[in-house]
Protein backbone atom coordinates (compact mmCIF):
# COMPACT_ATOMS: atom_id res chain seq x y z
CA UNK A 1 0.00 0.00 0.00
CA UNK A 2 1.17 3.88 -0.47
CA UNK A 3 0.63 4.59 3.19
CA UNK A 4 4.18 4.62 5.09
CA UNK A 5 5.01 4.34 8.75
CA UNK A 6 5.53 8.36 8.18
CA UNK A 7 2.29 9.54 6.86
CA UNK A 8 0.19 10.40 10.25
CA UNK A 9 -3.46 8.81 10.32
CA UNK A 10 -5.69 9.56 13.09
CA UNK A 11 -6.31 6.91 15.38
CA UNK A 12 -9.52 4.54 16.27
CA UNK A 13 -10.69 6.74 19.09
CA UNK A 14 -10.27 9.81 17.56
CA UNK A 15 -12.45 8.64 14.37
CA UNK A 16 -15.05 6.71 16.64
CA UNK A 17 -18.29 9.18 17.33
CA UNK A 18 -21.78 8.81 17.42
CA UNK A 19 -22.86 8.56 13.98
CA UNK A 20 -26.62 9.57 12.15
CA UNK A 21 -27.74 6.23 11.95
CA UNK A 22 -31.03 7.46 9.95
CA UNK A 23 -31.31 5.54 6.24
CA UNK A 24 -31.61 7.23 2.99
CA UNK A 25 -35.25 7.78 3.16
CA UNK A 26 -35.25 9.36 6.32
CA UNK A 27 -32.06 11.31 5.36
CA UNK A 28 -34.06 12.89 2.21
CA UNK A 29 -37.01 13.46 4.34
CA UNK A 30 -35.34 15.63 6.67
CA UNK A 31 -32.92 17.02 3.95
CA UNK A 32 -34.15 20.48 3.57
CA UNK A 33 -34.51 21.21 7.03
CA UNK A 34 -31.16 20.06 8.21
CA UNK A 35 -29.28 21.64 5.44
CA UNK A 36 -30.88 25.00 6.67
CA UNK A 37 -30.41 24.03 10.09
CA UNK A 38 -26.52 22.95 9.80
CA UNK A 39 -26.05 24.97 7.40
CA UNK A 40 -22.99 26.87 8.93
CA UNK A 41 -21.33 23.73 9.87
CA UNK A 42 -21.81 22.10 6.69
CA UNK A 43 -20.48 25.16 4.27
CA UNK A 44 -17.32 25.35 6.91
CA UNK A 45 -16.64 21.22 6.58
CA UNK A 46 -17.25 21.35 2.67
CA UNK A 47 -15.07 24.19 2.13
CA UNK A 48 -12.18 22.80 4.50
CA UNK A 49 -12.86 19.46 2.50
CA UNK A 50 -12.39 21.56 -0.97
CA UNK A 51 -9.18 23.68 0.62
CA UNK A 52 -6.96 21.16 1.83
CA UNK A 53 -8.06 17.69 -0.85
CA UNK A 54 -7.49 16.54 2.33
CA UNK A 55 -9.80 14.05 4.48
CA UNK A 56 -7.55 13.77 7.75
CA UNK A 57 -7.28 17.83 8.06
CA UNK A 58 -11.19 17.97 8.25
CA UNK A 59 -12.22 15.87 10.82
CA UNK A 60 -12.93 18.54 13.46
CA UNK A 61 -15.53 20.24 11.10
CA UNK A 62 -16.64 16.80 9.89
CA UNK A 63 -17.68 15.87 13.66
CA UNK A 64 -19.40 19.43 13.90
CA UNK A 65 -21.36 18.66 11.15
CA UNK A 66 -22.76 14.80 12.41
CA UNK A 67 -23.17 16.36 15.77
CA UNK A 68 -25.44 19.22 14.78
CA UNK A 69 -27.41 16.49 12.32
CA UNK A 70 -27.38 14.00 15.02
CA UNK A 71 -29.10 16.98 17.51
CA UNK A 72 -31.31 17.75 14.94
CA UNK A 73 -32.43 14.01 14.31
CA UNK A 74 -33.00 13.80 18.01
CA UNK A 75 -35.43 16.96 17.97
CA UNK A 76 -37.30 15.56 15.48
CA UNK A 77 -37.57 12.17 17.45
CA UNK A 78 -39.05 14.31 19.89
CA UNK A 79 -41.62 16.63 18.16
CA UNK A 80 -42.45 15.19 14.91
CA UNK A 81 -41.38 11.47 15.14
CA UNK A 82 -44.69 10.31 13.69
CA UNK A 83 -45.06 13.00 10.65
CA UNK A 84 -41.30 12.61 10.06
CA UNK A 85 -41.81 8.48 9.45
CA UNK A 86 -45.09 9.19 7.76
CA UNK A 87 -43.02 10.75 4.76
CA UNK A 88 -39.78 8.84 5.14
CA UNK A 89 -42.21 5.83 4.26
CA UNK A 90 -44.19 7.77 1.75
CA UNK A 91 -40.46 8.75 -0.16
CA UNK A 92 -39.61 4.60 0.05
CA UNK A 93 -42.89 3.14 -1.40
CA UNK A 94 -43.56 5.71 -3.73
CA UNK A 95 -40.92 5.48 -6.51
CA UNK A 96 -37.93 4.07 -7.22
CA UNK A 97 -35.43 6.71 -6.61
CA UNK A 98 -37.15 8.83 -3.78
CA UNK A 99 -38.73 11.12 -5.90
CA UNK A 100 -40.40 14.11 -3.83
CA UNK A 101 -43.29 15.08 -5.95
CA UNK A 102 -46.09 12.30 -5.24
CA UNK A 103 -45.45 12.90 -1.63
CA UNK A 104 -46.35 16.56 -1.30
CA UNK A 105 -49.58 15.72 0.93
CA UNK A 106 -47.40 13.91 3.58
CA UNK A 107 -44.76 16.13 3.04
CA UNK A 108 -47.18 19.20 3.88
CA UNK A 109 -47.76 17.64 6.99
CA UNK A 110 -44.24 17.48 7.88
CA UNK A 111 -43.56 20.67 7.14
CA UNK A 112 -46.26 22.52 9.31
CA UNK A 113 -45.11 19.89 11.93
CA UNK A 114 -41.79 21.42 11.92
CA UNK A 115 -42.90 24.75 11.12
CA UNK A 116 -45.17 24.69 14.76
CA UNK A 117 -43.30 22.56 16.96
CA UNK A 118 -39.21 23.64 16.60
CA UNK A 119 -39.75 27.06 14.03
CA UNK A 120 -37.95 25.48 11.16
CA UNK A 121 -39.35 26.68 7.67
CA UNK A 122 -38.48 24.90 4.73
CA UNK A 123 -36.44 26.98 2.38
CA UNK A 124 -37.57 28.08 -0.77
CA UNK A 125 -37.34 26.22 -4.20
CA UNK A 126 -33.74 26.16 -5.32
CA UNK A 127 -32.18 27.10 -2.23
CA UNK A 128 -29.23 24.61 -1.99
CA UNK A 129 -28.67 25.05 -5.54
CA UNK A 130 -27.24 28.80 -5.35
CA UNK A 131 -23.79 29.99 -4.85
CA UNK A 132 -23.05 31.15 -1.57
CA UNK A 133 -20.59 32.98 0.13
CA UNK A 134 -19.18 31.72 3.32
CA UNK A 135 -17.29 33.59 6.15
CA UNK A 136 -15.08 31.84 8.03
CA UNK A 137 -12.56 32.37 10.94
CA UNK A 138 -10.20 29.33 10.02
CA UNK A 139 -7.05 30.54 8.68
CA UNK A 140 -6.23 30.04 5.00
CA UNK A 141 -4.59 26.96 4.49
CA UNK A 142 -0.12 27.59 4.39
CA UNK A 143 1.64 25.22 1.79
CA UNK A 144 -0.67 24.93 -1.44
CA UNK A 145 1.44 26.73 -4.16
CA UNK A 146 0.10 28.40 -7.51
CA UNK A 147 1.83 26.57 -10.30
CA UNK A 148 3.64 28.96 -12.16
CA UNK A 149 4.32 28.79 -16.37
CA UNK A 150 7.53 30.30 -16.79
CA UNK A 151 7.08 29.75 -20.81
CA UNK A 152 3.95 31.14 -20.84
CA UNK A 153 4.35 33.20 -24.23
CA UNK A 154 4.37 36.73 -24.48
CA UNK A 155 -0.04 38.26 -25.36
CA UNK A 156 1.01 40.06 -28.63
CA UNK A 157 -0.36 43.89 -28.32
CA UNK A 158 -3.44 45.12 -30.26
CA UNK A 159 -1.33 47.76 -32.39
CA UNK A 160 1.25 45.17 -33.63
CA UNK A 161 2.08 47.00 -37.29
CA UNK A 162 1.23 43.10 -39.32
CA UNK A 163 3.37 43.00 -42.61
CA UNK A 164 1.76 41.31 -45.48
CA UNK A 165 2.49 37.62 -45.63
CA UNK A 166 5.55 36.30 -46.81
CA UNK A 167 4.71 33.62 -48.86
CA UNK A 168 1.35 34.83 -50.20
CA UNK A 169 -1.38 33.06 -48.82
CA UNK A 170 -1.41 29.81 -47.44
CA UNK A 171 -5.16 28.46 -47.98
CA UNK A 172 -5.70 27.10 -51.82
CA UNK A 173 -2.47 28.22 -53.14
CA UNK B 1 -56.85 -55.46 -55.13
CA UNK B 2 -58.78 -54.67 -58.41
CA UNK B 3 -59.69 -51.05 -57.28
CA UNK B 4 -59.59 -49.00 -60.66
CA UNK B 5 -56.82 -47.07 -60.57
CA UNK B 6 -57.90 -42.80 -60.56
CA UNK B 7 -55.02 -40.74 -61.87
CA UNK B 8 -54.43 -37.35 -59.64
CA UNK B 9 -55.72 -34.78 -61.99
CA UNK B 10 -56.52 -30.68 -61.99
CA UNK B 11 -60.07 -30.11 -61.53
CA UNK B 12 -62.92 -29.38 -64.98
CA UNK B 13 -62.10 -26.42 -66.26
CA UNK B 14 -58.25 -26.61 -64.78
CA UNK B 15 -56.79 -24.77 -61.46
CA UNK B 16 -57.36 -21.20 -60.22
CA UNK B 17 -55.61 -18.46 -62.09
CA UNK B 18 -52.35 -17.76 -59.50
CA UNK B 19 -53.41 -13.39 -58.43
CA UNK B 20 -50.10 -11.88 -59.21
CA UNK B 21 -50.77 -8.62 -59.85
CA UNK B 22 -49.98 -5.89 -57.11
CA UNK B 23 -52.89 -4.74 -54.64
CA UNK B 24 -51.95 -1.46 -52.76
CA UNK B 25 -53.28 0.24 -49.35
CA UNK B 26 -55.19 3.50 -50.48
CA UNK B 27 -52.77 6.33 -50.14
CA UNK B 28 -54.80 9.00 -48.12
CA UNK B 29 -52.24 11.77 -48.36
CA UNK B 30 -48.68 12.08 -50.54
CA UNK B 31 -45.65 13.81 -50.94
CA UNK B 32 -46.72 17.68 -49.29
CA UNK B 33 -49.31 16.86 -47.56
CA UNK B 34 -47.36 14.12 -45.84
CA UNK B 35 -44.74 16.48 -45.18
CA UNK B 36 -46.47 19.02 -44.04
CA UNK B 37 -48.74 17.07 -41.71
CA UNK B 38 -45.50 15.46 -40.00
CA UNK B 39 -43.70 19.22 -39.68
CA UNK B 40 -46.82 20.25 -37.85
CA UNK B 41 -47.16 17.60 -35.95
CA UNK B 42 -43.36 17.90 -34.89
CA UNK B 43 -43.67 21.16 -33.73
CA UNK B 44 -46.70 21.09 -31.86
CA UNK B 45 -45.26 18.07 -29.53
CA UNK B 46 -42.02 20.24 -29.18
CA UNK B 47 -44.03 23.19 -27.80
CA UNK B 48 -45.60 21.04 -25.90
CA UNK B 49 -42.45 19.56 -24.35
CA UNK B 50 -41.10 22.56 -23.85
CA UNK B 51 -43.59 24.09 -22.10
CA UNK B 52 -45.20 21.39 -20.26
CA UNK B 53 -43.35 19.03 -19.72
CA UNK B 54 -39.37 20.09 -19.32
CA UNK B 55 -40.07 22.51 -16.13
CA UNK B 56 -42.07 19.21 -14.12
CA UNK B 57 -38.37 18.00 -15.25
CA UNK B 58 -36.52 20.55 -14.76
CA UNK B 59 -38.33 21.29 -11.20
CA UNK B 60 -38.11 18.06 -9.90
CA UNK B 61 -34.09 17.70 -10.88
CA UNK B 62 -33.38 21.11 -9.26
CA UNK B 63 -35.10 19.63 -5.83
CA UNK B 64 -33.23 16.41 -5.78
CA UNK B 65 -29.91 18.20 -6.41
CA UNK B 66 -30.64 20.40 -3.47
CA UNK B 67 -32.01 17.87 -1.37
CA UNK B 68 -28.60 15.91 -2.08
CA UNK B 69 -26.44 18.76 -1.99
CA UNK B 70 -28.06 19.14 1.15
CA UNK B 71 -27.25 15.75 2.98
CA UNK B 72 -23.62 15.65 1.53
CA UNK B 73 -21.74 16.99 4.06
CA UNK B 74 -23.29 14.58 6.52
CA UNK B 75 -22.16 11.60 4.11
CA UNK B 76 -18.83 12.61 3.54
CA UNK B 77 -17.95 13.31 7.10
CA UNK B 78 -19.04 9.87 7.47
CA UNK B 79 -17.24 8.08 4.90
CA UNK B 80 -13.84 10.04 5.68
CA UNK B 81 -13.87 8.89 9.46
CA UNK B 82 -14.53 4.88 8.15
CA UNK B 83 -12.12 5.78 5.22
CA UNK B 84 -9.63 7.12 7.41
CA UNK B 85 -10.27 3.82 10.25
CA UNK B 86 -9.81 1.57 7.48
CA UNK B 87 -6.86 2.34 6.08
CA UNK B 88 -5.10 2.43 9.23
CA UNK B 89 -6.21 -0.76 9.71
CA UNK B 90 -4.91 -1.86 6.54
CA UNK B 91 -1.37 -0.62 7.50
CA UNK B 92 -1.35 -2.20 10.29
CA UNK B 93 -2.52 -5.63 9.18
CA UNK B 94 0.22 -5.25 6.39
CA UNK B 95 2.87 -4.22 9.01
CA UNK B 96 1.62 -7.41 10.82
CA UNK B 97 1.14 -9.71 7.54
CA UNK B 98 4.59 -8.77 6.20
CA UNK B 99 6.77 -8.67 9.86
CA UNK B 100 8.89 -11.90 9.00
CA UNK B 101 9.86 -11.03 5.64
CA UNK B 102 13.49 -9.43 5.85
CA UNK B 103 13.94 -5.86 4.96
CA UNK B 104 10.32 -5.07 3.96
CA UNK B 105 9.33 -1.62 4.79
CA UNK B 106 5.70 -0.61 5.10
CA UNK B 107 4.05 1.00 2.31
CA UNK B 108 7.37 0.89 0.14
CA UNK B 109 8.75 -1.11 -2.79
CA UNK B 110 12.46 -2.42 -1.71
CA UNK B 111 12.88 0.47 0.47
CA UNK B 112 11.58 3.07 -2.24
CA UNK B 113 8.60 5.70 -1.75
CA UNK B 114 5.96 4.76 -4.46
CA UNK B 115 5.70 8.61 -4.99
CA UNK B 116 8.79 9.95 -4.99
CA UNK B 117 7.88 13.69 -5.31
CA UNK B 118 5.70 13.88 -2.63
CA UNK B 119 6.28 14.89 1.18
CA UNK B 120 6.12 12.18 3.53
CA UNK B 121 3.16 13.19 5.46
CA UNK B 122 0.99 13.68 2.22
CA UNK B 123 -1.89 11.51 2.38
CA UNK B 124 -2.45 9.24 -0.32
CA UNK B 125 -5.86 7.47 -1.53
CA UNK B 126 -4.65 3.72 -2.32
CA UNK B 127 -6.18 2.51 -5.00
CA UNK B 128 -9.40 0.49 -5.08
CA UNK B 129 -7.40 -3.15 -5.47
CA UNK B 130 -5.21 -2.45 -2.28
CA UNK B 131 -8.07 -0.72 -0.58
CA UNK B 132 -10.39 -4.02 -0.69
CA UNK B 133 -6.95 -6.52 -0.66
CA UNK B 134 -8.65 -8.24 2.43
CA UNK B 135 -11.86 -7.86 1.46
CA UNK B 136 -14.12 -10.71 -0.82
CA UNK B 137 -14.01 -10.03 -3.70
CA UNK B 138 -17.54 -10.05 -4.76
CA UNK B 139 -17.44 -6.68 -2.57
CA UNK B 140 -14.77 -4.99 -4.38
CA UNK B 141 -16.17 -5.63 -8.22
CA UNK B 142 -19.54 -4.09 -7.01
CA UNK B 143 -17.52 -1.12 -5.60
CA UNK B 144 -15.44 -1.33 -8.82
CA UNK B 145 -18.74 -0.84 -10.68
CA UNK B 146 -21.06 1.22 -9.02
CA UNK B 147 -21.46 5.08 -10.15
CA UNK B 148 -18.83 7.67 -8.45
CA UNK B 149 -20.05 10.73 -6.86
CA UNK B 150 -17.82 13.39 -7.51
CA UNK B 151 -16.60 15.38 -4.46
Amino acid sequence: MVLTKDVSLPSEEELTVQEVEVSTPGLRAAAFHMGKACENANNEFMLCRQEYKDPRQCLNEGKAVTACSLDFFRKIKKNCAMEFTQFANCLDRSSSDFSFSPCRKTQAVFDKCMLDNLNMERPYFGYFSEVKVHHTERPRPEGIKKPEYPDTPVPVPDDLPLSPAKFGKRVFS
Amino acid sequence: MDAAIKQDLPPEGGYQKIQYARNPAKTYFKGGRLLAGALLFNGFTTYYYFNHCYPQILHQRVEKNGAHLATLPLLLAERDRAYLKHCRALRDEEEKIMAKVPNWEVGKWNGEQIYKTLDKNDFNDPILCEYYIHAPFFDFWKKAHEAQIQV
